[in-house]
């Protein structure tokens, strides 16, 4: 759990100062949630992120 | 109502190719039902009659003269104003957007041209593909032209609302959490995100460049299938394009369903969630119905819908908070309340739990890629609700995540939306038909199939015939 303080400090570190006081309610639900970290992969084949970078491409499109 | 209001685009391209009809007369009664009830269901942001009429003035020349390309040429479409027309603003339905000029030209949009069809103008959406029903932007919201205090589903809310009013048979939307299906199922139209990559996405704004998709919005399965023939194929401006062949589409679209693996996730509106009653009746009846047509029904399991859900909304508002942080900075006070709110949520998603998601993409799309081997295509629900006020934001935002569309975003398999039904108090029902990646020429058997058998796709909502109609010279 973030503290509501804290994703505040965030925002305005992110130059987001005006949105956020434009939406205050937008922390509610964020901090409810702490920002929900989504649970461990289950254990599979593999545990690439989807979407990999291919080098090869840059020289097929060049 | 003029005749031509609730033409096919297969029939009509019969009759243009026949030269029973010109695109001249067509595209001159839809822009006459568009004048007429623009201002009540709000489905257009710009109307292209002095264009549009004399793209169909070249179309019937090219065709008088026999020089006919297929089955778009001289039809009548309508675009989200999402893609990109040289000289046009893309505005994404916002006021950030209100004095851009597009250089370039979308490629669906570049596509159709090169294919004779007739542009007829720019449709509603949620601001930048993300919002919600808004009424503090420079356009008021798209209507439900079944009930027009109801949500017609979004984002592509003006293409779903404009197909189901008669003002075109054909229209592109975009789909990065639901955003064809959910205005298709609203609508009681039909609408395919197809595989990712299979259209280019080139001169479309992103919300979401890894689940962004480019889909086709129709009355009917079989126009589906010739819009999306029509913008499908390898684009070197989209670096994530795959370098295909296009497969046909129409040639087996009439073959039935006798004898295809039907799996049927039931478990995503009846376990993870409960869906409301209306639509899961609608959905065990269309299940009943392909068994009774010769399918082989049987259940699918996959991982729980709240797996899915999250997976694509971490990485929806990651990547959509990349595109707007900077307006986000400098112009909050021009998003409507509800874009703005949407969007921040992203400036607060870490690196490490936007990779989280990806890694989870793969598990969840290998897991299906899985359990689709022994099955030709799928179905499940779409919305999980009916179509809520427009006017209660609660219920807006309360419905808006009950759904099961945003699952096939995270797989980038083919997945399109067909009507399933009505509520009592006549509101469009609809599931999801889902295949292999590439398979779309199955899911078009399969839908094309299901609503040939129910006629659903047929109906009209009661105000269609009762609309005033103006003349366009």
């Amino acid at each position: 759990m973030i503290a509501e303080s804290e994703l505040r400090l965030i925002a305005e570190q992110r130059g987001l100062a005006r949105a956020l006081a434009l939406e205050p309610a937008v922390l509610n639900p964020i901090a409810e949630r702490g920002i929900k970290p989504l649970p461990p992969v289950p254990s599979g084949p593999t545990t690439e992120p989807a979407g990999g970078y291919d080098p090869a491409r840059h020289a097929e499109d060049a | 109502m003029s005749e031509l209001a609730y033409l096919t685009v297969a029939d009509g391209a019969a009759r243009l190719r026949a030269k029973t009809l010109s695109p001249v007369e067509w595209t001159r009664a839809l822009l006459a039902r568009i004048d007429a009830t623009g201002g009540i269901y709000d489905a257009f942001l710009l109307v292209m009659a002095e264009a549009a009429l004399a793209a169909a003035k070249r179309a019937e020349a090219e065709i008088m003269r026999g020089d006919y390309r297929g089955g778009m040429h001289g039809v009548p479409y309508a675009a989200k104003d999402i893609f990109d027309v040289p000289g046009l603003a893309t505005t994404c339905h916002s006021k950030l957007r209100a004095d851009h000029r597009a250089a370039g030209e979308a490629t669906a949009i570049r596509r159709l041209r090169e294919a004779g069809a007739v542009l007829i103008g720019k449709l509603a959406l949620h601001e930048f593909a993300i919002g919600g029903p808004a009424f503090d932007l420079p356009w008021p919201p798209a209507r439900n032209p079944w009930t027009r205090d109801c949500h017609p589903g979004g984002s592509s809310s003006g293409s779903g609302a404009a197909l189901a009013l008669g003002m075109v048979p054909a229209a592109l939307g975009t789909d990065t959490g639901g955003s064809v299906r959910n205005p298709a199922t609203c609508c009681g139209v039909v609408g395919l995100k197809p595989t990712y990559g299979a259209v280019s996405r080139a001169g479309v704004f992103p919300l979401a460049f890894s689940l962004d998709h480019v889909g086709p919005m129709t009355r009917t399965v079989e126009d589906n299938a010739i819009l999306y023939q029509a913008i499908a194929g390898y684009d070197p401006a989209d670096p994530t394009s795959a370098r295909r062949e296009v497969p046909d589409c129409l040639g087996a679209i009439k073959r039935g369903v006798k004898g295809l693996r039907v799996g049927v996730i039931e478990h995503f509106y009846k376990e993870d969630t409960q869906g409301d009653p209306e639509q899961v009746a609608a959905i065990d009846a269309a299940v009943a119905t392909l068994r009774a047509l010769g399918a082989e029904v049987k259940p699918l399991r996959l991982a729980p819908l709240a797996d899915w859900r999250e997976c694509n909304r971490v990485i929806l508002q990651a990547e959509a908070y990349a595109v707007h942080q900077r307006d986000l900075q400098e112009r909050p006070e021009d998003y409507a309340a509800i874009t703005r709110a949407k969007l921040l949520a992203g400036a607060f998603i870490p690196a490490s739990e936007y990779i989280k998601a990806q890694q989870w993409r793969t598990y969840l799309a290998r897991q299906f890629a899985e359990a689709m081997r022994d099955c030709d295509v799928a179905v499940t629900l779409s919305s999980l609700d009916p179509p809520c006020r427009i006017d209660d934001a609660d219920a807006i935002t309360r419905t808006y995540e009950r759904q099961c569309r945003s699952a096939f975003n995270v797989t980038g398999t083919p997945a399109i939306a067909v009507p399933t039904g009505f509520t009592r108090d006549g509101v469009p029902l609809g599931m999801q038909i889902v295949g292999k990646a590439f398979d779309e020429p199955m899911v078009f058997r399969a839908a094309h199939a299901f609503c040939a058998a129910t006629g659903l796709t047929e109906r009209r909502p009661p105000v269609a015939d009762a609309l005033p109609e103006r003349a366009v010279a």
